[in-house]
């Protein structure tokens, strides 16, 4: 029993994590109807440049990488959707090319070996259970990112934007409303998030350069869990994801552990229910 | 006219790679990269086939080709039976699975089916790499068999490269037959295909096992050639790789995911540094889709030029995207994908 609820507060840190990758992808998908793939790459680069510079400093470095290539991506995309023909898979693949740039730059700069700097060490004990502090911590940032980003988009001005752009594009141009400074403001967004989500795994479990692929394919499958509608789901889609793949490592055969999560999120898919429409919406 | 259009890419194909192999018949790296071209092209053939042709955003091409290739060598190696039943389970084996795959992935969006593919993918690189004594685990198969004429390097690019013209001629025969007009319909406009009574599931799947039997080829090539396999021969990345090579050569066309697999792989060879690969990778793929959002070849280059000879004048790019996009889906329903 307290191994099991010990294998759910692992699986709930995870997940927060995966839900992290996902609010972005939600956020600009609703703005300009295209995944952003490259999130794991923001994660990865912000994550590892945060820890070798470290401290404070070192933090904020990684989340001012992740923003300007977040924002290098926003320029990309509103580069290709200015030309006429193309198809609308064209800025998908544009963000996994620069996924897969970013991967490659943190290998080249930081190496192969994953990198964890501690933080909050030690462990609570609850009565027979043992909790790591940094579980908790992840939770809570997370929660309370969400908490924001729901705040935001309801009172202040650019959530406003933000939610005309989802709802009709064309009519929030007609508006007035800047729709691709909104867009822009998604993705550089979506890269302070993804960077925040890498620093939170490097003070957590440790990140190598390798983990952008992954993180980017799970916040996508904690996004379409419970079907594409907006940050809270995505940040409980990625809890049940966390805690599936927790459970999964804890009670399955080594062998099935790695797959268990991938085969639950093509199900989901296959089952239809929720399915990804990209560039349905366009200004 | 039909006959002309069907054979022309693949003379082109054929002239080309037979020029190539003259030029570096002497030098054995030059080979190896030949075969490799040969190979990674068999897949991004196949993929041009799914993606360019049937609308089939398959990131699982490379899974396919690995799938082949265990296959063949599992017949020939583990289970010591002829060599030419090695080359039937490389093709038969990937078509079977992909056809029963595609029943149940063809009738999400592409974006959803991009994403299962993948996973699939991974699901297939896991699955082999458990495989226990039949696929080697880990540490894989070594010393498979292959024909005799297969063993040096210059029997080994020649037979790439007849494999790569085949498939060519099958995938240029498709695309201009009866059938192949329909796919492109049933690719173009779902609802429209099953009004004209396009039986939309059953042939989308056929075309995905065609596929998975090319793609299956390019595995036997790599296991007979290279008489060894490990579960990093074909990695996830490699099936990603692809996807961009299709897309750089213009997957529409029969003979631009060949262009973009020549033009990847004999560029990242010259790229000194094998770590910064996937940064050329990325930024290649951005540059050409902002350069040619419908590929190299998939390109009007005609009346690009006459636009440039307009010059000055906006000309065509001030219209409407709405009007420039129905044209191009009225190209693709009617058109003719050189």
């Amino acid at each position: 029993m307290t191994t099991l609820v010990e294998y759910l507060v692992i699986g709930l840190s995870l997940g927060a994590i995966y839900g992290l990758m996902a609010v972005p992808l939600s956020l600009v998908f609703s703005t300009t109807g295209t995944m952003d793939l490259a999130i794991g790459g923001y994660a990865v680069a912000g994550g590892l440049t945060g820890a070798t510079v470290g401290g404070l400093g070192g933090a904020l470095a990684g989340l001012a990488l992740g923003a300007a290539a977040g924002g290098l991506m926003g320029v990309v995309f509103l580069v290709l959707r200015s030309r006429p023909s193309g198809d609308h898979m064209g800025p998908v693949l544009a963000s996994v090319g620069l996924l897969f740039a970013l991967v490659a730059l943190s290998q080249a700069a930081f190496g192969l070996d994953p990198v964890f700097v501690p933080f909050l060490e030690g462990v609570w004990e609850i009565g027979p259970l043992r909790i790591r502090p940094v579980s908790v911590l992840i939770l809570a940032v997370v929660l309370l990112v969400g908490g924001l980003l729901v705040l935001g988009l309801r009172r202040t001005p650019l959530g406003r934007w933000m939610r005309a752009c989802a709802s009709s594009p064309r009519d929030a141009e007609l508006m007035g409303i800047p729709v691709r400074l909104v867009q822009l403001s998604a993705f550089v967004l979506s890269g302070l998030l993804g960077a925040l989500g890498g620093l939170l795994l490097v003070a957590s479990r440790g990140l190598a350069y390798d983990a952008g692929l992954p993180l980017a394919l799970l916040g996508l499958g904690a996004l379409i869990i419970f079907g594409m509608r907006g940050p809270v789901t995505a940040i409980v889609g990625g809890l049940v994801l966390g805690v599936v793949e927790s459970l999964g490592a804890g009670y399955l055969p080594a062998t099935v552990v790695p797959i268990v999560p991938l085969l639950f999120i093509v199900a989901v898919l296959a089952s239809g229910r929720f399915d990804v429409r990209v560039g349905v919406q366009r200004p | 006219m039909t006959r002309f259009r069907t054979h022309r890419p693949v003379a082109v194909l054929a002239l080309a790679l037979a020029v190539v192999l003259a030029l570096t018949w002497q030098s054995r790296p030059d080979l190896d990269l030949v075969l490799v071209v040969c190979t990674t092209g068999l897949v991004a053939v196949s993929l041009g086939l799914v993606y360019g042709q049937a609308g089939i955003l398959s990131v699982a091409q490379g899974a396919f080709a690995a799938v082949g290739a265990y296959a063949t060598a599992i017949v020939t190696t583990q289970w010591e039976l002829p060599l030419w039943l090695g080359l039937v389970a490389a093709l038969v084996v990937p078509a079977v699975l992909a056809f029963v795959l595609a029943r149940v992935i063809v009738r999400l969006s592409t974006m959803a089916l991009a994403v299962a593919t993948l996973l699939l993918a991974e699901v297939i690189g896991h699955a082999i790499a458990a495989g226990g004594e039949l696929t080697g685990g880990f540490i894989g198969i070594a010393g498979i068999d292959s024909w005799e004429f297969m063993s040096d390097r210059a029997g080994a690019a020649v037979t790439g490269a007849v494999l790569l013209v085949l498939a060519v001629l099958v995938v240029s025969h498709l695309v201009h037959s009866q059938q192949g007009r329909a796919l492109r319909v049933v690719a173009t406009d779902t609802t429209l295909a099953r009004s004209l009574g396009i039986d939309v599931t059953t042939r989308l799947s056929v075309v995905f096992a065609l596929g998975g039997a090319i793609a299956g080829s390019a595995g036997w090539l790599y296991a007979s050639t290279r008489s060894f396999l490990a579960p990093d021969s074909f990695p996830v990345l490699l099936s990603l790789e692809v996807v961009m090579m299709v897309i750089i050569g213009g997957k529409r066309t029969v003979l631009g995911p060949v262009l973009g697999t020549a033009v990847l792989v004999v560029v990242l060879d010259l790229v000194p540094a094998s770590e910064l690969r996937g940064v050329f990778y990325g930024a290649l793929l951005v540059v050409a889709l902002m350069l040619f959002p419908n590929g190299v070849l998939g390109s009007d280059w005609r009346s690009a030029g006459r636009r440039l000879r307009r010059s000055g004048a906006a000309g065509d790019d001030a219209r409407p995207a709405v009007v420039q996009e129905r044209s191009e889906a009225a190209a693709a329903r009617t058109g003719s994908p050189a």
